[in-house]
């Protein structure tokens, strides 16, 4: 791995220390752990009352209410679950588009869930969207240490996901890092990261260039996926129809992401990687400041 | 044929095709730059006012047609404009038709001419050519042609035997004739003038600087054995020159002169000569030059007929006096039978035959003696050198003699002529002897010299027997209608009246001429003896070459001038076809508009 990646992710390591990853208020988070889980569980805290339900364990029937009114009614606890992150990274090679800082930032964002997530008592795995979506072998540990794949995947993430999803752990937590400039349903990608996950996050991430359309002139542009080409004269009118197009295309993601309760952010990877700062997810309190 | 163009400086707008394809090299070079996706761009190639999608595919086919569209409203801005009437402006050839042009034999500007006519008209079948005669006046040579094979024909009557070329009046003549769409040509040996019109005409000149000795003035005079011959002979030379000239009496080849004459440069020298017992042609000679047609010269007597007069006059001393005048004038005979001419007192004339003219005098008793102002009609014959200053003219008073006046005191007819129908004249003389001073004076000579001598000119007969080429002889026939007899020598019969005559031209060529009011004219267009035979009288005159101007050669050269141009060229003969071609352009911009749009799809 090159040396600029391990920078990168030394750093984002480094900038994700300060922060908190925060679980979503109200949301169950599954199995035995020291958070306090949205859905009924084993845990000693209690919940509410409601009526037996045949297959109910008739451990949690309240007797005495029985005693009282006649009535089976069950006591719910509240479920009390280890809280987890699955942070998938898209592994296509638009993330490691020429001139432009996205697989620095891919990389160092990585690196910061992953010790935020740490600083908030969770485990955090981490997934490889290349040719169908792994766990990287190398990638166990501080996330200092870990061996990033290349970005080399020649198709987009949700192809990744067809070929092979990921084993999300269920009601976990899900980031998903990517520039999601793919042509496709979204739910393609966010069905799966929503399915049984306490919450999902989507953060996109763009390169300056991508951004910002490129200079005027006749451009042989270069898809450095699919390798296609399309040959434009861009002059300002195009440029304005580039960002009207990205507009229309985030605002896409963000009402796909509306419908499966995830939340959407974007990042700019040059901007990311001068301050590392993500205050658009810190006003969500989805992070917090140590 | 390669069309004329309005404005060619427009041309420079051709520089937009390689403009044109340098938009398209820059069109055509892109810069790469790697995306992470042609997501946000698939639309833009559904614009239509910006960020286009380019297709090199299209190059080709839509880049040969903006440059077809880009010619073709080049060349429309040129202006380009197509000949009229069936594409091409009708030829007009000018010819000189001076004998100069005949001037050095195989090398002679109208061989030269000729050559260049065939090398002009060769491939001209597609524009027709009318040739125009440039003598003293100008003359149509024949109908329109078309190509060289006919105009070859036509041409055999440019005979290049005019004694000059009014060149100017032949231009002006072939620009009336030809039309505002016309070209013109000149053929001649002689340069341009300064203010030669541009664009319409071209000038070719084929003539050389040549030396020459000619015979430029030649006369006979005299009758009755006793004759005088003047000859001019001209060295049209910078150098001096030595020729023998030689006279000879042309019918019996006698050798009449022969002297060897050595004239300076550009001198004329004269020879008169005695020439007695020849009555019919001389023949005089220079040896052969770059022209041969002035070293010939043919003279043939000059006879003027006698008018028979009779005098029929009561008063003794006015009879006397007027006899005594006509035999001075010796050109009077006596009459035998029919008089041409009557001098009568007598009121009573009727019986005089048709042909006599008759001269009254009268003697009225109620005259006056006029001392002028006298009023002449200085048109007459009779008042041909007449001057009555001094004159104290006796004669009637009234106002009221019939007739066309010739002389007048004040307002009183003194001398008046009338002619009848049949040609026959009535002059009417007021003439008081005991009071006038008239026959006393000098004006009474000359009144009666020409008197007699335009009835003399009035006889049947040719006026002149010696004539210049390019003259007209002119012959008077007798009025009287009768059969003539067949002619000897085979010649065209003559018509049944006398009003036609049989002309037989030096070359042989024979030609019956109508006459008019007893009077024929004769174009001496041709150099020799002609011979006109007028029911049985066959009468002669010669034809000369004598003209100075034509004999030299000095002033011949050759050369080019002028060009047809556009600009010569009147709008009304060009057919602008600029609309074709933008109609071509608007044609092959929607046949593009097509492509594009289906391309675009």
């Amino acid at each position: 791995m090159s040396s600029s990646r391990r920078k990168a992710l030394l750093e984002g390591e480094r900038a994700g220390s300060r922060y908190v990853l925060a679980v979503p208020r109200g949301l169950p988070l599954g199995t035995v752990g020291p958070h306090q889980g949205a859905r009924t569980g084993s845990s000693l805290e209690f919940r509410e009352h409601r009526n037996y339900q045949p297959g109910d364990d008739l451990r949690y029937v309240d007797w005495n209410v029985y005693a009282r009114s006649d009535q089976l009614v069950v006591k719910l606890y509240h479920e009390e679950v280890t809280p987890h992150l699955d942070i998938v990274v898209d592994g296509s090679r638009s993330m490691a588009l020429a001139g432009t800082s996205k697989v620095e930032a891919a990389a160092g964002l990585a690196a910061f869930f992953a010790v935020a997530a740490e600083n908030a008592g969770m485990t955090q795995k981490l997934w490889w969207a290349g040719d169908g979506c792994a766990q990287p072998p190398a990638c166990q540990g501080r996330a200092h240490t870990w061996d990033l794949p290349a970005f080399d995947f020649a198709a987009s993430c949700a192809e990744s996901f067809a070929r092979r999803p990921p084993l999300f752990r269920p009601r976990g937590l899900r980031m998903l890092l990517s520039d999601l400039l793919w042509l496709g349903d979204p739910m393609q990608v966010l069905a799966p990261c929503a399915d049984r996950a306490t919450a999902t996050i989507v953060l996109q991430v763009l390169a300056d260039a991508d951004a910002r359309p490129p200079e005027r002139g006749n451009l042989r542009l270069l898809d450095v996926e699919s390798e296609q080409t399309l040959e434009l004269l861009v002059d300002d009118a195009a440029a304005r129809r580039y960002c009207a197009t990205l507009e229309r295309h985030e605002n896409n993601w963000r009402e796909a992401c509306r419908r499966v309760g995830a939340m959407m952010a974007v990042v700019v990877a040059e901007e990311w990687l001068e301050e590392r700062r993500l205050d658009d997810l810190v006003a969500a309190e989805v992070l917090q400041v140590m | 044929m390669l069309p004329l163009f309005t404005t060619p400086w427009a041309f420079a707008a051709l520089l937009a095709i390689p403009a044109l394809a340098g938009l398209y090299w820059l069109r055509n070079s892109f810069r790469l730059v790697p995306v992470s996706s042609l997501l946000l761009w698939l639309d833009q190639a559904e614009a239509r006012t910006s960020g286009l999608r380019v297709r090199r595919v299209q190059t080709p086919l839509l880049f040969f047609l903006e440059l077809t569209i880009l010619f073709l409203l080049a060349v429309a801005a040129t202006g380009p404009r197509l000949e009229n009437s069936q594409g091409h402006w009708p030829l007009v050839v000018v010819l000189d038709d001076s004998y100069s042009m005949s001037a050095g034999g195989d090398e002679s500007p109208k061989a030269l001419a000729l050559e260049m006519l065939a090398d002009e008209l060769r491939w001209g079948d597609e524009y027709p050519v009318r040739f125009v005669l440039a003598g003293t006046s100008p003359q149509v040579l024949g109908e329109t042609v078309h190509g060289w094979s006919a105009g070859r024909e036509l041409l055999r009557g440019w005979r290049c035997l005019s004694p000059a070329a009014r060149l100017s009046e032949a231009l002006a003549f072939a620009a009336e004739l030809g039309g505002d769409k016309s070209r013109i040509l000149v053929v001649t040996d002689q340069k341009p003038p300064d203010d030669l019109p541009a664009g319409r005409i071209v000038w070719r000149a084929f003539g050389r600087h040549q030396s020459n000795l000619a015979l430029v003035r030649a006369a006979r005079a005299g009758q009755g054995g006793q004759e005088r011959c003047f000859f001019e002979i001209a060295n049209f030379s910078a150098a001096e020159q030595t020729a023998n000239f030689q006279l000879k009496a042309a019918g019996a080849d006698r050798l009449i002169l022969s002297e060897r004459l050595t004239l300076k440069a550009n001198e004329v020298r004269r020879l008169a000569l005695q020439i007695k017992g020849v009555d019919g042609a001389l023949g005089a000679s220079l040896p052969d030059d770059a022209l041969t047609l002035d070293n010939q010269v043919v003279l043939l007597p000059e006879e003027l007929p006698k008018a028979a007069v009779e005098v029929r006059i009561k008063d003794e001393g006015l009879r006397a006096l007027v006899e005594k005048t006509l035999d001075a004038t010796g050109l009077t005979k006596k009459s035998v039978g029919r008089a041409d001419l009557l001098f009568t007192d007598d009121m009573d004339f009727a019986s005089v035959e048709a042909e006599t003219w008759v001269v009254q005098l009268l003697r009225e008793k109620d005259a006056d003696a006029f001392t002028g102002p006298f009023v002449v009609d200085r048109t007459h014959p009779l008042a041909e050198g007449l001057s009555l200053q001094g004159v104290v003219w006796g004669g009637g008073k009234t106002e009221d003699l019939p007739g066309r006046p010739v002389i007048l005191a004040g307002n009183v007819p003194l001398l008046t002529e009338v002619e009848n129908a049949a040609g026959q004249r009535l002059l009417r003389w007021r003439l008081r002897t005991d009071l006038s001073t008239l026959t006393e004076l000098p004006a009474w000579p000359v009144l009666v010299w020409n008197l007699v001598h335009w009835r003399a000119t009035e006889l049947p007969g040719l006026r002149a027997t010696n004539l210049r080429l390019g003259e007209s002889a002119v012959l008077k026939v007798a009025g009287t209608l009768r059969m003539p007899s067949p002619p000897p020598d085979g010649t065209p019969s003559v018509p049944s009246t006398m009003d036609s005559i049989v002309v037989r031209k030096p070359s042989g060529a024979s030609q019956v001429l109508n006459v008019y009011s007893r009077r024929a004219a004769i174009p001496a267009d041709d150099v020799g003896v002609y011979e006109v035979r007028s029911g049985d009288k066959l009468y002669s005159f010669a034809v000369n070459a004598l003209s100075a101007e034509e004999s030299d050669l000095s002033s011949c050269v050759s050369g080019r001038w002028g060009e047809w141009t556009e600009d010569g060229v009147p709008e009304s003969a060009l057919r602008n076809i600029a609309w074709v071609l933008l109609l071509l352009a608007l044609g092959v911009l929607t046949w593009h508009l097509a492509l594009a749009s289906r391309s675009g799809r």
